[in-house]
């Protein structure tokens, strides 16, 4: 398994752009989701997911619908508008840091 | 074979399973039931005969030393802070174009009113008691009838809280007044002939006006708006 603190803050980014991709989607869901196309490599923990789905949530940028499936109530999470705008900034940023962190790590590499 | 699910039963033993673990709360019980059912569910797709319980206490380590209470505490601090901004939000709309102007000529008319009395009790007086009858009026007529938000279960939700809050918020309100005067007894008030103090004591009283509205008249509506948007199934009225 790969170094967790390198995905940590990192998760709202991925939390945003799931769901900015597969439309609404619930917590259970998110963490079997983000395991499957990780194969196994990121897990999130449900102690650090549902902290930031709410904190998201709170902050306008996911919103919430709760439904009957089966013989329980299920809450899921869409991306609004400003959460798909947020996504945008943090892919640049993420994308950003990806080349600096490259050519601070590897001077040689030639990015151009 | 069919897949196994959990019974109504299971259910129900999930959410007393949140309660025992200091989740009251029935919006956060709804989303850990959910979480829990369905990792149970998915185990039982490899092997159905895993007890109930066995697969509860491994999930439920899952969630760390600290079980529910980061996610309880995280919920309740991101609500406060939620509705905090937007109480900031509209109270500083009354300092901006064009309800500025209102503030300012509120301003001016109480600076003047200090300015012309010789004694400021009989503006501080009037004051209080116009506050504490909007405020008894709040607490007993228009809270229970314009936010107070009957459910269809008696379960506790942590959004309904803060309108709680709100409503006895507003009779402590009417004590700020009195402990000002009672302040106002020990120490010398002359600098309140001071125009310059005169203006910062409209200017704090018309914000703190402000402010109270805010939380009282336009914050519920908006928490009765989210509760709507979220749970109008358990909405009578």
């Amino acid at each position: 398994m790969g170094n967790n603190q390198l995905y940590k803050g990192s998760l709202s980014t991925i939390i945003l752009k799931l769901l900015g991709e597969k439309g609404r989607m619930y917590g259970y869901q998110i963490t079997q989701e983000v395991k499957a196309i990780s194969e196994g490599e990121f897990l999130i923990t449900e102690g650090a997911l549902y902290p930031m789905l709410h904190k998201l949530e709170a902050k306008g940028l996911l919103t919430v619908e709760i439904e009957m499936t089966g013989n329980r109530m299920r809450k899921y999470y869409s991306i609004t508008k400003n959460g798909k705008k947020e996504v945008a900034n943090l892919m640049t940023e993420m994308e950003s840091y990806i080349r600096n962190m490259q050519v601070l790590l590897n001077p040689n590499i030639d990015l151009a | 074979m069919s897949e196994r699910k959990l019974t109504t039963e299971q259910i129900d033993e999930l959410f007393e399973f949140c309660r025992k673990h200091y989740v009251s709360r029935y919006d956060l019980q709804i989303e850990l039931v959910d979480h829990l059912a369905s990792s149970i569910e998915v185990q039982w797709k490899s092997n159905q005969d895993l007890p109930f319980s066995f697969i509860l206490d491994n999930e439920f380590k899952k969630f760390g030393v600290y079980g529910f209470s980061k996610i309880k505490n995280q919920k309740v601090k991101e609500l406060r802070r939620k509705y905090r901004k937007l109480l900031w939000k509209h109270t500083l709309e009354f300092y901006r174009w064009p309800k500025a102007l209102l503030t300012l000529a509120l301003t001016i008319i109480l600076y003047m009113l200090f300015q012309m009395v010789d004694n400021d009790f009989w503006i501080i007086i009037p004051y209080y008691l116009i506050v504490s009858g909007f405020m008894f009026h709040y607490y007993y007529a228009l809270f229970p009838k314009k936010y107070k938000i009957k459910t269809s279960t008696d379960q506790p939700f942590m959004l309904l809280d803060y309108l709680k809050g709100k409503q006895i918020h507003s009779l402590l309100i009417i004590q700020v007044p009195l402990h000002f005067v009672n302040v106002m007894k020990y120490i010398d008030y002359s600098f309140l002939n001071n125009q310059l103090f005169s203006i910062i004591i409209s200017f704090f009283i018309i914000g703190f006006t402000f402010f109270h509205y805010v939380s009282l008249y336009v914050l519920p509506l908006k928490v009765k708006e989210h509760f709507t948007q979220q749970f109008p199934q358990f909405i009578i009225s």
